[in-house]
Formats: C-alpha cells, structure tokens, sequence
C-alpha cells in the first residue's frame, strides 16, 4: 500500500484521513484499488486496526491490513468490528469522561510496541475540519481536540451497537454520576439501550444521579417489565419517588423495541 | 348483574382510557409538524398565494394541492429521520457524506436562511405600515421580542407560544369567507388540474411549489423531532403532526387565494405583494377583512422570523457536533445563541439599512432556496434507504419510488422556472 509520509501525521500518530485514497498493489505492483475504509476490532477494549476495505474493479474487498498483498475477500465485518469511516468518522461522539457531545474531524492511528496499529484519540477539534477542506495553511492556527478512544461513546448505529457489546467499552466502566450525564446527552432510544444493558443497581445509581425529567423519559420509553428491574434496585424511598413520578405522566408508556445485538454484517 | 354488561363496561373503560392516553402521548409530541408547516406559510408563501388567486382566480388551486402532498411526504421523511438517528439534516449529511458535502450545504441553507430572515422581517414591516407602525419601531421591537421568547423561554412556553401564533392564520380563513368565494368553483379548480397557456401562469405555479416546500422547514422539522427526543415509539403521533401541519398550511393558503379570486380575480385588480393585497381587498370585501389580512401577515411573519433563526442555529451546531438545544443556558450552548442572535441581526439589518436593494435580496434568496431544495431532496432520498442510518426504519421500494416521482415533479417545476429566469 502507498502509505502516505509522516509529514501529515500529528507526533507519532496517522491520521485516518491521510490513508483513505491510499492505492493499493500487489506483488506485481499492479493497481488492485484504493483505501476506501479501515477496519479495527473493538471486542478487546482497544481499537485494532485488522483491515482495510479497498474499492477493486470487482467491488469492495476486505484487505489484512498487516499483509495487504494477501488474496482480497469480501468485505464482511465480524462481531465487535467496526469501520472507522463510516462508524467513527464524522459521526456524533459523546465524550463521557469530558462530559461534552462531538463530531469526530479525524481519527489517529498509532503503533503499539508489537507493531500492530490501533485507534488512539479521536480529534473533534474544528482544525481537523479545516483540514479536510483542503485549507492546511489555515487549520495550522486552529486548535487540535483530542478526545482518547476510551473515553468517547459513539452515536452511530452500528458503533452504538458494539460498544453495548464489549464489556470493554466506557459505558460499562463509568461511576453513576457520569453514566447520568451519558443517559442525558444520547437520544431517547440510545440511552434506554445502554440502561437495558447496564445492571439493575448501576442503572438505578445513574438514575438518582440524573436530573428527573430524565429518569421520568427514560422509564416512561421502557416497557414495564424493564421499568421494573431497574425501580427494583433503588433504595425503597427512591422507588416510591420514581413511581409517583411514573403515576403522575399522562404519557403512555411507549411501546419500545429493543435493539438487536451486533452481528456480521458487510463493509462498503 | 350478569358478566357481559360488566365486560361491556369494563371494555369501554379500558377503551376510553386508551384513547385518553393517545390523545396524551398526541399532545406531547406534536409541534416538529405543526411549526414547520405553518411557517411555510409565511410572507413569501402569503404573496404568492395572493398573486396566484388574484391573477388566476380558482383555476391553479390544483398546484397548492400537489404542492400540500409534497410537503407532507418530506416533511414526514425529514422528521423519521431526526427521529431514528437522532440527529439533523445537516449532522447526518456530515455523516454519511463526508465533511466537504456537509460545508457546502450548510453554507448555501445560512445564506438562503438570511436572506429569507430578512424577508420575514420584510413581511413585518409591511404588515405594520398597513397599521401605521414605521418600520424602524416595529422591525426592531419584532426581533427582540421573538429572541427574548425563544432564547429566555423553557421549550414548552416556546412551542405554545409559537403554536398560539400560528392560530393567528385563522385571520386567512375569516377572510377568506367575508370575501363570499363562489366554491364550486373553488372545487373544480382544486381537483381539475388545468393551466392557462402563458409564461405568468407557469411561473406562479413553480414559486408555489417552492415556496410550500422550503430547505430551511425541512432542516427544522428534523432538528426538532431530535431536540424534542422523540423515540420510534412516537412515530404515528409525529406523523399526525406532519399531516396536521402541512394540512393547515395547504388550507390557509386554499383560504388566501380564493379570498384573492372571489374579490381581486373578479374585480380585475392586480397585486404584486400580499400587503396589496390587504390594501386591495378593503373597498371589496370591508375594512375588517383587510384588517384581518394584515394581522395574518404580521402573525406569519413573526412565527417564520422566531423558525428561521431557529433552523440556522440547529444545523450550524449539527454540523460541529455540539447538542445545543432551546431549554440550554447560555453557557451551555454559546454557539446556538450566537448564531440565532447573527442570523437574526443580519436579516434586521438588511431591512432597515436605507437604499438596501431589498427585493433583489428577497429574490435571490428565494431563488437559492429553489437551487438548494433539489440537492437536499436528493440527499434526503439516498439516505432514506441507507440501512447504516435508518435500519429497520429505511425507506423501502415502494417509497423511494413515491420520493423519486416527487422530486422529477420538483425538478420539473424548479427546471422550468429557472429556464423562465433565463429567457425572460
């Protein structure tokens, strides 16, 4: 693959954006294609880079990042996968330890000490948008944001998915008062999806910790069984609180429909 | 007492607390379809309206028709998608188009927004001046005034408020009766389509369309249904929102053109604005129905002028990323203040700045919006059918086929217009 030089990249880290469009050949050094999108596996907690999808005359085909001269195969993505352009890339983030919501202007990549890349920060800063207009000398004077990987929550569906998924993600690690401010900023549908996949205590913590109108629009979204588990776990005078609350809604409780777990599906 | 009258009565109970609670979980999500709707109807959609029946009469009230079903299917489109991604019509143009699509669109909507802004507040002073207000008292008191209730109020004063300020195109409607419409012929010219074979007639049917179907309704209507964090679950009740909404905006407009055609039509009086037409229309239907003429156009123009700065706000934040929403503080969200205070500001001043070419102004902005509208349905459609985006949600078929006829109709419309601009 012809790698773009360490002249575009912030200290040691590759930005995303400088591999799409990369050219790709093979042993021969005939052209296969061009980077299209980069897959990393977030099953393990940290983001690694496992692939690229490359735009080939046959379509698009799933490249080994580490052995891009290998046989190209269909560009299907395997549980805890995501793709860095179109899960990550200009996608709505929530930065959970920053407590601010973002778009994502750029992914940086880094090498670990065994040489595989992996995603590190993301950067939300408006310099990285600038960049990509082609406005270099201008994104100089504007200020890089960097948010690290495992602060960040993303919004986009499948990203969304795989981070209810790993055991690994922020979500599943952050103290009440934080997942309060997460359950917050997310829509309606995603923040009852990470309340479904949070315990009982955890999810009744982050609740006590939010502001009411929060806690009384997510429990009014969830059906009553869920609703249930979740009151269950609050302290008694809590609970009678929360159901109060609930008794005093003139909104019905709303049909909701659960999200699917991940599974396989295909890259660009 | 047997059991069947007790399950009978039980039944209703359980039947009337259901449609209780529906009534409810309506009123809680209705606004995103309401607003949006109404403000199309604002004073560029009032003058059109009124230029269409005073020149026309009855005859093109098919076109306000087509244009109503038009503004249903994307507003309907536009709010789904808010709804199941949770973002805006900007952010999610970032998202799946990359970041140089996204610059380009929200460059083009801020304009065209601007120069629409300033036509409301256009519409404001004329509206006014029929009352005797100078533009310089009413025009600056109008901003501060819509500012103050959208930026200071809780986002449920605001909605109400801004609801409340749409029934005041209820005006339309009683003047649309004290003009004595003959409507059967009203009803033939809603459902025979026919076209008298002149360049005037082609052109005000395409600003009809153009004018019910605006970039900046559908940018808002999305940002709102996200704002209001509507989940899937209130989908139907959104959809009753958006047939409310543009329902209302294609029966104002009904009630302003045959208002126009009963008395203008038939008087052979031309107008060229919508305050004319309040003017015109007082020695031929009483003063009270001019008088009512000019409160719609100052109430229309007040509720467009709070939703356009609105929809600026929404997408300039939607593309940065930020949740700036209407009930945050200022410290909270400093950039959607600041661009509803700018937007707000510069269409002020594009009105009261003396020699301002400001018909020009209106013009070109309206024409901008024509050129943006197309792109934008466009973009809506693809991403309509990403399953990325919509899952389960996407638009099917049978749907994608209905967008695409609807927008080679636009196209149609918006090509012939702009063929139009050019030769004449």
């Amino acid at each position: 693959m012809d790698r773009p030089s360490g002249g575009d990249a912030v200290g040691d880290m590759v930005r995303l954006t400088d591999q799409l469009g990369a050219k790709v050949r093979d042993d021969g050094d005939r052209r296969v294609g061009r980077v299209i999108d980069v897959v990393v596996d977030s099953g393990g907690g940290e983001a690694l880079v496992t692939a690229s999808i490359v735009r080939t005359p046959a379509g698009p085909r799933r490249l080994p990042w580490d052995t891009p001269d290998a046989e190209p195969q269909p560009p299907d993505l395997g549980e805890g996968e995501l793709l860095l352009r179109r899960d990550v890339l200009d996608t709505q983030i929530v930065d959970v330890r920053g407590h601010r919501v973002a778009r994502v202007g750029d992914v940086l990549l880094t090498e670990r000490d065994d040489g595989r890349m992996l995603v590190a920060v993301v950067d939300v800063g408006l310099g990285a948008v600038v960049r990509r207009l082609g406005l270099k000398r201008w994104s100089a004077h504007l200020a890089t944001e960097l948010v690290p990987w495992d602060s960040i929550h993303l919004t986009s569906r499948r990203g969304h998915l795989v981070q209810l998924s790993s055991p690994h993600a922020a979500l599943h690690h952050l103290p009440p008062d934080e997942l309060a401010h997460l359950l917050a900023r997310l829509s309606t549908t995603h923040a009852v999806d990470v309340l479904l996949h949070t315990s009982g205590d955890r999810a009744a913590g982050a609740l006590a910790a939010g502001p009411p109108h929060v806690g009384q629009r997510l429990l009014s979204s969830m059906d009553e069984q869920d609703a249930a588990v979740v009151l269950s776990a609050l302290p008694e005078e809590h609970r009678r609180h929360w159901r109060h609350r609930m008794a005093e809604t003139t909104v019905p409780r709303r049909r909701y429909r659960r999200h699917r777990p991940t599974k396989p599906t295909t890259g660009r | 007492m047997t059991d069947e009258p007790m399950a009978a009565g039980a039944s209703r109970r359980r039947s009337w607390v259901r449609r209780r609670a529906g009534v409810a979980a309506l009123v809680a999500v209705v606004g995103p379809g309401l607003l949006a709707g109404l403000s199309d109807d604002d004073p560029a959609g009032i003058t059109t309206y009124s230029v269409l029946g005073a020149r026309y009469g009855y005859q093109l009230l098919w076109v306000l028709l087509l244009s109503t079903v038009a503004l249903v299917l994307f507003h309907d489109l536009a709010s789904r998608m808010g709804v199941v991604t949770g973002q805006g019509l900007i952010g999610l143009v970032r998202q799946r188009f990359g970041v140089r699509t996204a610059t380009a669109a929200l460059a083009v909507l801020l304009v065209a927004n601007i120069g629409t802004t300033a036509a409301e507040f256009a519409g404001i002073a004329a509206g006014f001046e029929l009352f005797g207000v100078s533009r310089y008292l009413s025009v600056p008191l109008a901003a501060i005034g819509v500012s103050t209730l959208v930026l200071r109020g809780s986002f449920h004063r605001v909605e109400h408020v801004l609801l409340a300020l749409g029934s005041i195109f209820a005006a339309y409607i009683l003047a649309g009766f004290l003009a004595h419409p003959d409507w059967s012929a009203a009803a033939k010219g809603l459902t025979w389509p026919s076209m008298p074979l002149e360049r005037g007639a082609l052109f005000i049917a395409v600003a009809t369309v153009g004018t019910t179907l605006a970039p900046w309704g559908l940018s808002f209507i999305q940002s709102y249904a996200v704002d209001k964090k509507l989940t899937v679950a209130d989908l139907r009740y959104e959809r009753v929102d958006v047939v409310l909404g543009a329902t209302l905006t294609g029966v104002i407009g009904l009630f302003v053109v045959v208002a126009c055609a009963a008395t203008l039509h038939a008087s052979n009086i031309a107008v060229d604005s919508a305050a004319d037409a309040a003017r015109a229309l007082e020695p031929l239907a009483g003063s009270f129905a001019s008088g009512l003429f000019g409160i719609g156009l100052i109430g229309a123009a007040l509720l467009a002028a709070s939703v356009l700065p609105l929809s600026s706000a929404y997408s300039i934040c939607e593309f940065v990323g930020t949740d700036d929403a209407i009930d945050d503080r200022f410290r909270e969200a400093r950039l959607f203040y600041v661009a509803y205070a700018v937007v707000t500001a510069m269409g002020v001043a594009i009105v009261l700045v003396p020699g301002a070419p400001l018909i020009a102004i209106l013009v070109v902005s309206q024409a901008i919006n024509a050129i943006l509208l197309l792109p934008l349905l466009a973009l809506m459609g693809r991403m309509a059918r990403d399953p990325d985006l919509m899952g389960e949600h996407r638009a099917g078929n049978a749907a994608s086929a209905v967008y695409l006829l609807a927008i080679g109709f636009i196209s149609l419309c918006i090509g012939t217009l702009g063929v139009l601009a050019v030769t004449t």
